[in-house]
């Protein structure tokens, strides 16, 4: 499975100098618990919810000051022609729950843990659904059955 | 010294937000150059990798990192803690 069949949701992006509330006005009204922070439309870092917070509101930032301040410098991202194992590397090795999808140099999408963990459950779930077919109607298998080979001196 | 520090080419102020951390544009990178990420926290050092890919147009990122600590590679697009060193043509 590649990242690009696991489901994606559309990058929700915000200014480096735009102020903490309205971070989190774009936060509630997208119902996202992620932001790509963008400088000149390059990311340069990502605020989640609880960024704003345990790094906000817990230590009293007022909620004028810039978004910037509060997020995560730099954004590890994944090509959306990556092995999903990839994904589960990056999520494992980073310890993040969202990783933005790249075509190139764009980033086209946001891709989650939760979403992550849905995509392999239904896959698994698939998976099980031709087990229990197989398992149900053993007969119905088309192969030949397997020749056995009798030793005449033992016959 | 083993080669030029170049940063995210120039750094720019915000106009209507003066005096806050600034974000740092025009970064430009080329295959080999070492990728500095500055500790966020006292006594935590650096992390360095090699830039094994360039993504963007004209030097830019996103950048494929071959992280030296861990060994592994990332595709990055680095933020305002991050340093690029040229590498290329330096003496040893």
């Amino acid at each position: 499975m590649k990242v690009r069949d696991l489901t994606w949701r559309p990058p929700v992006t915000i200014d480096c100098g735009a102020m903490i509330s309205a971070a989190a006005e774009l936060l509630t009204d997208e119902g996202v618990g992620a932001l790509v922070v963008l400088d000149h439309d390059r990311p340069v870092g990502i605020v989640t919810d609880r960024d704003l917070v345990t790094r906000g509101l817990a230590k009293r930032v007022p909620l004028d000051a810039r978004i910037d301040s509060l997020m995560s410098m730099g954004v590890v991202v994944l090509d959306a022609d990556e092995d999903a194992e990839e994904l589960f590397a990056v999520f494992a090795r980073h310890a993040v729950r969202r990783v933005p999808i790249v075509e190139g140099h764009r980033v086209v999408g946001m891709v989650t843990l939760d979403d992550a963990l849905v995509s392999t459950v239904t896959e698994l779930t698939d998976l099980a659904g031709v087990l229990s077919t197989q398992i149900a109607f053993p007969s119905s298998s088309s192969e030949p059955p397997t020749p056995v080979v009798i030793d005449s001196e033992y016959a | 010294m083993t080669g030029d520090f170049v940063l995210w080419g120039q750094r720019r102020k915000s106009e209507t937000m003066k005096g806050h951390r600034t974000a740092e544009v025009g970064m430009k990178a080329e295959v080999g150059d070492e990728l500095t990420i500055s500790g966020h926290r006292v006594g935590e050092p650096p992390r360095v990798g090699k830039i094994l890919e360039v993504r963007g147009a004209d030097g830019g990122p996103p950048y494929r990192v071959l992280w030296d600590d861990s060994g592994h590679a990332t595709l990055l697009f680095p933020g305002p803690d991050a340093s690029i060193k040229h590498l290329k043509g330096a003496s040893a």
